[in-house]
This record gives structure tokens, sequence and C-alpha cells, in this order.
């Protein structure tokens, strides 16, 4: 219940935010979308009674649970979303082979189990090296898309 | 007729024809396994070669493609969890819990065989009921377009998983979403927080890629129970996998043949689409089906009707097309303007003096719906194949730098690639609080369309006394407000019976 008092306040929180950004000159711009937030707000708090309601009646209780949960390891998820991040920001500075290769190379690095030795780092260094010119050849030569040069120009 | 059609098959029997058919579907193949690269986008790269061509080989050509390219994007659908194609978002609801629990190859099988079938569908359709269904697909205006998109969003009942209000917030936000940027009738700039680049919207494949791709690439590295392999030692090596799940389909043959049908009517609704029709096809299959509660946790029934509609709506959008000269879908603009090119007007013309090419075209996308078989039996499997065996570690990376890709290539620009990740981080936080990302793709798809269908119709209907009562008065209107009252009420009348039947039984059980 807890993650649906999360979500409930959230999606109040988009309706505050999206409403406060209103300024139509046409009324006809709102007309859909003023209704729908309208909408949205409504489904935020009911969500949100509705979990605070259970919350309140299960205390003291035996807390119900949300069905089978995946579990994830914070620490690294934040990592995973922080080295994807500064992929996409490396792509127009460093080029896409450039950063595809480093970041390639390294989160296979973060991922292994075991260092694997130098074998290891030739492997992966080859399988990123491989990925990325096979994509970049595809796309530039066969798709005809220009893709960022960065460094090698 | 017939004398024309047996003319255009004994045209298309040719060895060239042949070649170009397979090359063209297996083209397709390849370009729909890619995240981000759309049909429209194939269609239009291959633009130029069909300049040097003759108009038959270059339309040939086309039809192969765009039948290859729908089918090909169901399979990233299965393997990653990432449609190819738009139109493939409702295949990977099944087809990647079918991967998970180690039955790719039977997902891969019935999207073969419901693409084969739905494919056939739209074709035979283009074939026989071009002049007529196209005549009624022109008297939809605004208000059935308003209520189409208001029938697809009876569809989050059945997406949305265990909360119903959660769907409909992600129904919301997906629209919201969508209305960010110009708006399509007042013209007011709407809802960009100062961003320039989304003055011109937010564009759908980066969200789409994003929505289903990151999350999917996050629990796989940072999963407490993450093994070396996406399948582990879960992959279920059957023998006679391919006979067995053939045979099945083949005996039950009707979700396929439905499904197909929805397609090619939903195809030949100008605007409509695959996306759209694969969704309803899927919501038909589980409404219709004994075990609706099986369907997202890997029904293949969930796959072959998704495939069936979507590649169905490549015959059904070509019916509008090729008589009226209106494009049902986004890619039948492309061979409107390759028809033009080779100075080729879409209408009765068409049929009658240019009706030996014409037939040999549509025959020529019939023989890509069978083609995609053998291709996709071998180089799809194969595939799979790969996919499951490959450790987690290069499995990762290589669909970050294909997502990356992907995103960028549709408009070369990297903002595309931002808001794919942006779209990936909130599909994160989305999953973390057991929301089911398909609403979202859903009211991204779906909110334009209701947009602008319900201003345009109150703009219709402001010369009247109450100009909303033109949503409610019009015959068409009403069949599709009948419709989606029965689409709405069906899977919650459908729970409630299963709740009253499960009370039931515990009851005889404790006696």
């Amino acid at each position: 219940m807890k993650k649906d008092i999360v979500a409930g306040t959230l999606t109040l929180l988009i309706v505050v935010l999206f409403w406060s950004r209103r300024d139509y000159s046409s009324p006809l711009s709102g007309m859909f979308v003023d209704p729908l937030l309208v909408a949205l707000a409504v489904l935020g708090l009911f969500l949100l009674s509705r979990a605070l309601y259970v919350l309140r009646s299960e205390r003291g209780g035996t807390a119900r649970g949300q069905g089978a949960e995946e579990a994830l390891r914070p620490m690294r998820a934040g990592l995973v979303i922080a080295i994807m991040v500064a992929w996409v920001l490396a792509v127009e500075p460093l080029g896409f082979a450039l950063s595809g290769v480093l970041f390639f190379f390294g989160l296979t690095r973060l991922m292994r189990n075991e260092s694997g030795g130098w074998r290891g780092v030739v492997v992966d260094s080859g399988a990123a090296l491989g990925t990325v010119l096979v994509l970049y050849v595809v796309f530039t030569e066969f798709l005809e898309v220009r893709l960022p040069g960065g460094l090698l120009g | 007729m017939l004398e024309q059609l047996a003319g255009a098959l004994v045209q298309l029997l040719s060895p060239d024809l042949l070649l170009i058919v397979f090359l063209g579907t297996l083209g397709g193949f390849a370009l729909g396994a890619m995240p981000g690269l759309t049909a429209t986008m194939g269609l239009a790269l291959l633009v130029p070669l069909t300049f040097t061509m003759s108009p038959v080989s270059g339309l040939v050509m086309l039809g192969a493609l765009y039948m290859g390219a729908i089918y090909g994007g169901a399979f990233p659908a299965i393997l990653i969890n990432t449609p190819g194609t738009p139109s493939s978002v409702a295949t990977s609801f099944d087809g990647y819990p079918m991967m998970k629990s180690g039955r790719a190859e039977q997902a891969i099988i019935g999207a073969t065989f419901g693409s084969l079938v739905g494919g056939v569908i739209g074709v035979v359709a283009l074939l026989v009921l071009s002049p007529p269904l196209a005549a009624l697909a022109l008297q939809f205006g605004p208000p059935e377009y308003f209520w189409i998109a208001v029938f697809g969003l009876t569809i989050i009942a059945s997406l949305a998983g265990d909360s119903l209000v959660k769907g409909l917030i992600g129904g919301g936000i997906g629209m919201l979403i969508a209305a960010i940027g110009v708006a399509p009738i007042g013209g007011d700039v709407r809802f960009t927080f100062g961003i320039t680049p989304l003055q011109g919207g937010v564009p759908f494949i980066p969200m789409l890629i994003g929505l289903f791709t990151i999350p999917e690439v996050v629990y796989m590295v940072a999963r407490k129970r993450g093994g070396q392999r996406l399948m582990g030692s879960e992959i279920r090596q059957e023998s006679g996998v391919l006979s067995r799940t053939v045979i099945s389909l083949v005996r039950h043959p009707a979700n396929a043949v439905k499904s197909g049908v929805i397609g090619t009517v939903i195809g030949i609704i100008p605007g409509a689409g695959g996306n759209i029709a694969s969704l309803v096809a899927y919501n038909e299959a589980k409404r219709s089906s004994k075990n609706p509660e099986d369907f997202g946790k890997g029904e293949a029934k969930g796959v072959v009707a998704s495939e069936s509609a979507n590649n169905a709506v490549v015959g059904g959008g070509l019916v509008p097309l090729l008589t009226l000269g209106v494009p049902g879908a986004p890619p039948d603009a492309i061979i409107y303007g390759v028809l033009l090119i080779h100075g080729l007007r879409p209408g009765a013309d068409l049929f009658t003096s240019q009706a030996e090419l014409t037939y040999t075209f549509i025959l020529g996308i019939g023989l890509a719906a069978i083609a995609m078989v053998p291709i996709g039996l071998i180089a799809g499997r194969r595939l799979q194949g790969l996919v499951v065996r490959l450790p987690v570690r290069y499995l990762a990376p290589g669909i970050i730098v294909t997502t990356i890709l992907g995103s960028y290539a549709i408009r070369n620009s990297i903002v595309d690639v931002m808001l794919m990740l942006s779209a990936g981080v909130l599909g994160v936080g989305m999953r973390l609080l057991n929301f089911s990302p398909a609403p979202v793709v859903l009211g991204l798809i779906l909110g334009p369309i209701a947009e602008r269908g319900l201003v345009q119709g109150l703009l219709m209907g402001s010369g009247l006394e109450t100009s909303w009562l033109i949503l409610f008065t019009r015959p068409f209107s009403i069949v599709l407000i009948v419709l989606t009252l029965l689409s709405a009420t069906a899977p919650l009348l459908a729970r409630r019976r299963k709740e009253r039947r499960t009370i039931a039984v515990r009851e005889e059980v404790e006696r």
C-alpha cells in the first residue's frame, strides 16, 4: 500500500505541475487536456485515499502483500542508469563509435562476476569493438544514418 | 478480373520477381527486427532504389519490404521486450514472458503463423473488398475518430493488470505526454517547460523504446537473483516443438482469423494503423479466451492475435490507398508517392487499365506473407538461439547500443536519445510502483486521435443548438459507442463472474 501512496502522490504532483503551466490563447487548446487533468487528479486522489484507508485498517493486523515483486539491487540499478546517462551525454562529444566501445566495455566489466584475467579483458574488448563497429557500419553505410563523429571526426 | 489475376500470377512467378519478393521480405525482416527502425523508414530508404526499377518490380519490392518489416518487429518484442516497430507493442505482452519461461521458439512460431494468416487475410480483403469498404471508411468523421480512440482506451481494462486505477492513470499520463507541444487544433504551445525541442511534441518511437527496453536492461543487470544468461538453465530444448505448435495453431485457427479480420478492418480506416489493430485484436483474444488470466503471463494466443492483426493492416491499409488515394497507414503514404512517381493514379483506373500491374503488386504482398514462414523459421529461430545463449553482460550493453542508435536514427537527433532515456527512467519508476507501461503507450497513441476527434467534432457541431450532441447522434458513432460500452464492461463482468465462481468453489470445498 505504501507504493500506492507514492503513486497517488506522484500523480497529483504531475497534475499540479501541468495545471500550473496552462497558458492557452485559444480555448480549443485546453478543451481535451483540462478535463484529462481533472480526471487524473480524481484518479490520483482515489488511489491515495484508498491506500491510506487500507493502511489504517490494516494497522495492528497483518499487512497485505502486493503480489510477487522482483527484488532489485538499488545501488546497482542506480549505477546502471548513471552509466546510461553518461553514455548518452558522451555520444556527441566523443562520437558514437568511441563512446559506444568505451561504455560497452565498461558495462561488460562491471557485470562480470569474476575478473576473467587478461583473457576476459581481451574477450570483452573484442565483443565491444565488434558489436559497435558492426552496428556503426550497418547504420552509416546501408541505412545512410549520419552518426555523431566526435573526437574521431 | 480473373483473367487479369491469372496474368499477374504468371508475371509474379518469374524468377526475377520471385527473387525481389524474397529479398524485400528478408530486408524488411532485418529492418523491423532493429528497434526504432520502422516500416515507414525502411520504405523511405528504398524509394530511391525503386527509381531504377520497373514500376512492377519497385512496387513488389516495397510491398514485400513492408510485410517483412511488420513481421520482423515481433522478434525483438519477443526476445528482448523491445517492439521492433510500433505495431509489435502487443506482441511483447506475452511474447517476452514466453521467452523468459523458455518458450521463445513457440512464441516465434506463433508470431510466424499469425503473421502468415493475417497477411493473407489482408491481401484477400484488398483483392475482394477494396471498393465497398473504402467507401465506408470515408464516412468516418471527427466524432467517429473520437469514439475509435475511446474504444481503444477501453483496452486499458485488459492491460492494467491487478489495478484498473493504475492502468487508467497510466493511460492518462500517456495522453498528457502526447499533449506536449503544439496543440493540434488551438495551435498553442503547451507544457514544454521551457525546453525548446519539445515544441514539436514528444516523438512516439523513442518513448516506446525507452518505456519497454530500459527497465528491462536495468532489471537484467540489477536483479538480485540475476544469472549469467537471460534464460539460465531454463532453456527448454524440446524436440518437435515446431510440429506440435503448428498442429495446435492449425486446429484452432479462429483466433488468428478473427485477429486478421480485425486488423484488416482497422487498416482500412485511414490513420488507425497497425499499433491500434494489434492492441484491439489482443484485447479481443483475451476477452474471448476461456483463460483470460493467462494473458500477459506468456499466452501464445496473445502473440498470434497481435501479429495476425498487424500484418493484416498491410493489405487493409492499401484498400483506401489504391481505390481512393487515401493512405491507411504512414507506410502507405510512401507507396502512394512511388505510385505517383511512376505515373500511376489511385482509383478505378488502377483496377482497369493498370490491372495487371496492380494485381501483381497485391499478389506480391501475399507471396511475401508466405515467404515470411521460411525466413522467420530459419533466420528468426537462429536469432532466438543466439539471444538466449548470449551472456547478459554482452546482451545488456548490446541492447543499450541498439536503443541509442534506434532512437537517434529517427531524426538524427540526440534529443530523441535523451527522451528515450527519460522514458526509460520513467519506466523503471513505474515498474517499481507496480504500473504497467502498456497503458502509457496506449495513451500516447490514442491521445492525439481523441483530442483531434473531440475538438473537431465539437467545432462541427457548433452550428447545432447543443454542439456535443454531434458526438452521440451519427450512426457510426452510435455503433462505436455500443462497442465501447461492451468492451469496457466485458472484462469487469468477467472478473466479477470469476470472483463469484471462486467463492462458490471455496464454499463447496468448505462444506
